[in-house]
């Protein structure tokens, strides 16, 4: 709600210097938006009347005038086209500072020849001389200013324009009257409201105009008066520059009337043309299915059973509350007018929002409007619109309102209020802060008071709502800082494992990925990439069709990320992201997914410069399932059936029959489709499956240390590589055939080609043997290594080196 | 054999192991010794097989009330050459090492072999920070869903339909009764509902709103707090925040409390702390006021209470609820929010 403290200064005195009071306004809950005060410099600035003016000979766009302020004549060049001989102008002289726009910042004056013409000064727009931030042309002062006039006055400077946030909870201040009752108790003064005296004449407003109120549950309140014999025409200057002091534009007198009192009251107000209305009748209605309506702003509405409708006898005339219809709107031919004041019902409104109507007007009615308020502003307009537009009141007003307002009663209790707040408050301060807001006490005992709550106040209902008002009156800063007490139930189950992904987290963080954030959603596109099938859950009203899929898969999101950071020239990419993913269904699972792309180092000098490969993928896997406590027998297949991998580099690994995470190499085609230039290694986590309960983790318990020394043998296999032999299976026979002599199998070596023969791998490893009752002899362990050898050359076809 | 000579062998004996004893020092301080010449000198005076090892052994062999005199006096001299060939050897091996030191060069300057590190997102990073801050007051950390039902995300929390509420967070619709949740509050019905109070939950959490420019994300995070017991005050609610403030900013950063709007809180209140940028003077970030937004707050609105059917008479409570982002912006002095959702590595490595 933007406010200028000239127009409210009319209802209240105001201190020289707002700064305290806007300060105060915030802390009462209105927060004070954007503060504009306009300092208007006058020493180089004078009032003028155009004498003449005439064509410059040497270019077509601009005009010498001549110009007389109060103290001489003047030569100005001039690139305007809006002025007449006899027009008042602002004459800004040689050293003055104006406003150059946006664009060119300050403006200095100087004394100047322009194409050959000689100009002492210029004529100022509104822009330029900061009133606006736009304007066309010079700025054109009435024709009564006088050349003597003080410029700062004519200007309007020292005008504070302040925007306030209003919260939706208090629509009685989205009104210059509501702001004065605030600043009244802030202030410890009086609002004064206007004085209306309405001089009506002798024909009956009952006599001329019929109102049926049809559908009184949206519309509890409907009042109208008639006002005949008007001339439409601009508005007289106070109330032209009472609108433009909060930015708005002057229509003409009658339109500019009812806008000036939604802005006093903020009771919305429609003027018809009332001879425009079909049989002098008006209905309240609702719409029918699939009916249309023309508003004045030229759009066509089509609406539903919910909306509610002004109506003549044939058509509709206005769409109730939000706009007037352009069949009846005032216009310069109109000579009659019906003048509506009404309260409709705050859900009907905003049900009509849907149709993307929003106005002053709706705005209020669907936050909810003054319903005792109707009549006092509807008189205002009438008074005034006498006084600007001529014409005669019709006598009375049609007031359907069938369920009268219930006052409502609210009570508030000492100790309830002292305990919501935490620290004593006298009663009888509290009686006062509430009594100037206007709340006024019914009756009450010393440890509970009921108060009756004005009309315009639609928020207050309950006991917490006056422990509000009581607060804000005496200061949120009242308000003492108690430390925390009371009881902590720590029993319940609320908390899940938080630690399980701060552990995972900063595990690969020590691994060098970097953690990233991306949007919950992207485009249909980014599926497509990664040829995802499944279905997905989709955002009814995206940002935009790129923004509009729930990601099921984290992976194209880090893809993006890889792709941007190798635009900015950055080849080791090493990240990470832990966040949910979203079925067709519109569940959401964790998912922990990371991608590692370029060198395995920073480049060093004394370190290989070499490309991450599967290996390096597989360790981070490795190293996520070690800080999770999770055995590492885990089934390990090679190849995944999920196609972003390519085929034959990559792996997954399944958790009782459920796939816990895949890793590998991004299939090239997929590389191929999001433009990247170098190869990726991804692993995705089904995190869920790790957080969810009864998943058995391995605890971390102590095994005493060994007492006795280990031994270590060497073991050298020739592999063919026909039998589907590998690292696994190995692992697994030396502990099973072994037995539990075998501590540790350390592969140290891999290796194919020259000198192994063809169709065979070589695999080195070290075993480690020991026992915890004994040193072992050489001849136990030759036993056991013995034993393994016979095995794997007899059941495996593997010769020993 | 030295039997025969029992008188004499004493007399002997002495000049012998004077004799050897001088021999041994002229020997030691005349030649210039290496390591290996010393362990030659070593074996032929106290080696097993050594001078003074058989004299020793010749002693041994005197009459008893001979030998003490005698072997103390060999004893001496073994002592004290013993302490002068470790005195040499010493001397050597910090020759020897001298030696090696100074041969030893190398650039210092030169990095070290890189070890792994990277970062934790800064917005998740400050998100833990805070969660932590309150788990110290016995808060327990719960979550919810993101995508929410209209029921828990506005119903409950006294938003319902058309309720003009609904404006300050224009919503993303998954269908007309599923939306993404447009803040963290739902987790308090969720929690409300499930457990009894007292109750303590902290919820962080990532909320989404239909806006987006330099200052708004679509997607954000929040953290929630909810605080509900018997006799909880507005007092205490300052107690935590300014708590929280000074914590995760510093002491000297001021709070201040101003009335505000949510339907679920009634008092409602915004939480200004002073610009950390000017220190409440007045600069660009701060639009000139000196303060900034950082979190909404108030007392459970009873009708919260009945929605979870909890004693709205007995029970009181607070809530609250922080923009991470707006935070973490302020904590790092971050003037874009877009920074955070583009995971540029030249951002994220910064905050190490």
């Amino acid at each position: 709600m933007k406010l200028s403290s000239s127009w409210l200064s009319r209802y209240i005195r105001l201190p020289k210097n707002l700064d305290p009071i806007l300060e105060k306004l915030t802390q009462r809950g209105f927060e004070v938006e954007t503060v504009q005060k306009r300092n208007i410099d006058p020493t180089f600035l004078r009032i003028a009347e155009i004498l003449e003016s005439k064509k410059h000979p040497n270019a077509d766009r601009l005009s010498l005038c001549l110009v007389k302020t109060k103290e001489r004549e003047y030569a100005i060049v001039c690139g305007a086209k809006n002025y007449k001989d006899g027009n008042k102008v602002i004459l800004a002289l040689p050293g003055a500072r104006l406003n150059g726009g946006a664009t060119s910042g300050e403006l200095e004056i100087k004394e100047s020849t322009i194409r050959g013409e000689r100009s002492e000064g210029m004529l100022c727009s509104k822009v330029e001389l900061g009133l606006e931030e736009k304007s066309e042309g010079i700025l054109i002062l009435p024709t009564q200013t006088s050349l003597t006039a003080d410029v700062q006055k004519v200007l309007g400077g020292g005008d504070v324009t302040f925007e306030l946030n209003i919260t939706p909870n208090r629509p009685d201040c989205m009104s210059f009257l509501g702001v004065a009752r605030e600043l009244a108790s802030i202030l410890e003064s009086k609002v004064a409201y206007p004085k209306v005296h309405i001089q009506e004449a002798k024909q009956r407003i009952q006599e001329k105009v019929k109102i049926k109120l049809e559908a009184p549950k949206k519309c509890p309140r409907y009042m109208a008066r008639l006002i005949s014999n008007v001339k439409i025409g601009p508005s007289p200057e106070w109330l032209k520059s009472a609108l433009e002091s909060i930015g708005q534009r002057s229509i003409n007198n009658v339109v500019d009337v009812t806008n000036f009192v939604l802005m006093e009251w903020g009771q919305p107000l429609h003027a018809f043309d009332f001879d425009q209305i079909s049989d002098a009748t008006v209905v309240i209605r609702s719409a029918k299915p699939q009916e249309k309506i023309s508003t004045l702003d030229g759009g066509e509405y089509i609406l539903s059973n919910e909306d509610l409708l002004i109506c003549d006898s044939q058509k509709p005339i206005a769409l109730a509350g939000i706009m007037g219809g352009a069949s009846s709107e005032v216009s310069e031919a109109t000579v009659t007018i019906l003048l509506e004041s009404a309260y409709f019902d705050p859900a009907t409104i905003r049900t009509s929002k849907k149709l993307g109507l929003s106005s002053e007007s709706s705005k209020r009615f669907e936050r909810g409007v003054d319903i005792e308020g109707v009549q006092k502003a509807l008189d205002q307009a009438t008074q005034l619109i006498l006084e600007v537009a001529g014409g005669t009141i019709a006598k009375s007003f049609i007031d359907l309102y069938p369920k009268k307002f219930a006052k409502r009663i609210v009570s508030l209790r000492q100790d309830r209020l002292e305990q919501y707040l935490g620290y004593p408050l006298s009663f009888a301060r509290v009686k006062k802060d509430l009594q100037d807001f206007g709340f006024k006490i019914k009756s009450g005992t010393s440890l509970k008071i009921n108060f009756e709550i004005p009309s315009y106040r639609v928020d207050v209902s309950s006991e917490v709502d006056l422990i509000e008002e009581v607060a804000r009156s005496e200061g949120y800063d009242k308000i003492p800082t108690h430390e925390l007490s009371g009881r902590v139930n720590l029993e319940q189950p609320i908390e899940k494992d938080s630690l399980l992904s701060h552990k995972v987290r900063s595990t690969l963080v020590s691994a060098g990925l970097n953690e990233v954030v991306n949007y919950s959603f992207y485009s249909p596109l980014d599926l497509k990439k990664i040829n995802w099938e499944e279905k997905t859950t989709h955002i009814q009203n995206p940002l935009g069709e790129d923004f509009s899929v729930m990601r099921p898969s984290l992976i194209p999101s880090l893809l993006k990320n890889l792709k941007l950071n190798l635009d900015h020239q950055r080849s080791q990419v090493r990240i990470f992201e832990l966040r949910p993913v979203y079925d067709g269904q519109g569940k959401e699972h964790k998912m922990l997914s990371g991608l590692i792309s370029g060198p395995r180092y920073a480049t060093h000098w004394d370190l290989k410069e070499e490309g991450v490969d599967f290996y390096d993928v597989k360790a981070l896997v490795h190293l996520i399932l070690q800080s999770l406590g999770i055995k590492e027998a885990e089934v390990i297949t090679n190849g995944t059936s999920s196609l972003l991998f390519q085929p034959h580099l990559s792996a997954e690994i399944q958790e009782r029959g459920q796939p816990l995470c895949r890793f590998g190499k991004l299939n090239p085609d997929i590389q191929e489709t999001f433009d990247l230039k170098q190869a990726a290694y991804i692993f995705e986590f089904n995190f869920h499956i790790l957080e969810a309960e009864g998943f058995q983790k391995q605890k971390n318990i102590f095994k005493s240390l060994p007492k006795y020394p280990f031994v270590k043998r060497d073991l050298s296999l020739l592999i063919p590589l026909n039998k589907n032999i590998n690292h696994q299976l190995l692992y697994e026979l030396f502990f099973k055939e072994g037995g539990t002599l075998v501590k540790k199998a350390e592969l140290f070596d891999v290796y194919q080609g020259e000198p192994i023969p063809e169709g065979y791998k070589s695999y080195a490893y070290a075993l480690t043997y020991g026992s915890d009752e004994r040193t072992l002899t050489d001849a136990d362990v030759h036993k056991v290594h013995e034993k393994l050898c016979h095995f794997l050359e007899r059941e495996w076809q593997v010769k020993i080196r | 054999m030295q039997d025969h000579l029992p008188e004499k062998l004493p007399e002997q004996l002495k000049e012998k192991i004077q004799q050897l004893e001088q021999e041994a020092s002229q020997e030691l301080s005349s030649q210039s010794f290496d390591e290996q010449r010393l362990e030659d000198f070593r074996i032929r005076y106290l080696g097993r097989q050594g001078k003074l090892t058989q004299i020793l052994k010749d002693i041994g062999a005197l009459n008893p009330h001979d030998r003490p005199a005698l072997g103390q006096l060999a004893n001496t001299v073994k002592v004290s050459l013993t302490q002068k060939v470790s005195e040499l050897a010493g001397a050597l091996k910090k020759t020897q090492r001298e030696k090696t030191t100074q041969e030893t060069q190398i650039d210092a300057t030169l990095p070290g072999r890189p070890l792994p590190r990277g970062t934790l997102h800064p917005l998740l990073k400050t998100m833990e920070d805070i969660v932590a801050l309150f788990k110290c007051y016995g808060f327990q950390c719960a979550e919810g869903p993101e995508i929410e039902s209209d029921y828990y995300n506005f119903e409950a929390l006294n938003i319902p339909k058309n309720h003009p509420a609904r404006d300050m967070q224009d919503t993303f619709y998954i269908s007309e009764d599923v939306v993404l949740r447009t803040h963290t509050s739902p987790v308090q019905i969720r929690v409300m509902e499930k457990f009894k109070p007292p109750l303590r939950i902290i919820v962080p959490g990532t909320v989404y709103r239909h806006d987006a420019d330099t200052s708004h994300s679509p997607m954000f995070h929040q953290v929630e707090g909810l605080l509900v017991d018997e006799k909880v005050s507005f007092a205490h609610l300052k107690g935590i925040l300014t708590y929280f403030v000074h914590e995760l900013f510093s002491k000297d950063v001021k709070v201040r409390f101003r009335p505000s709007y949510f339907p679920f809180t009634e008092p409602s209140a915004e939480l200004d702390i002073s610009c950390i940028f000017c220190m409440g003077k007045g600069c660009r970030v701060c639009k000139q006021s000196g303060w900034l937004e950082v979190a909404g707050c108030g007392m459970v609105h009873p009708a919260v209470f009945k929605a979870v059917k909890y004693d709205t008479e007995k029970l009181s409570g607070f809530a609250f609820g922080m923009g991470v982002e707006r935070l973490t912006m302020l904590r790092y002095h971050i003037d874009d929010i877009r920074l955070f959702y583009d995971n540029d590595l030249r951002f994220l490595e910064q905050f190490q």
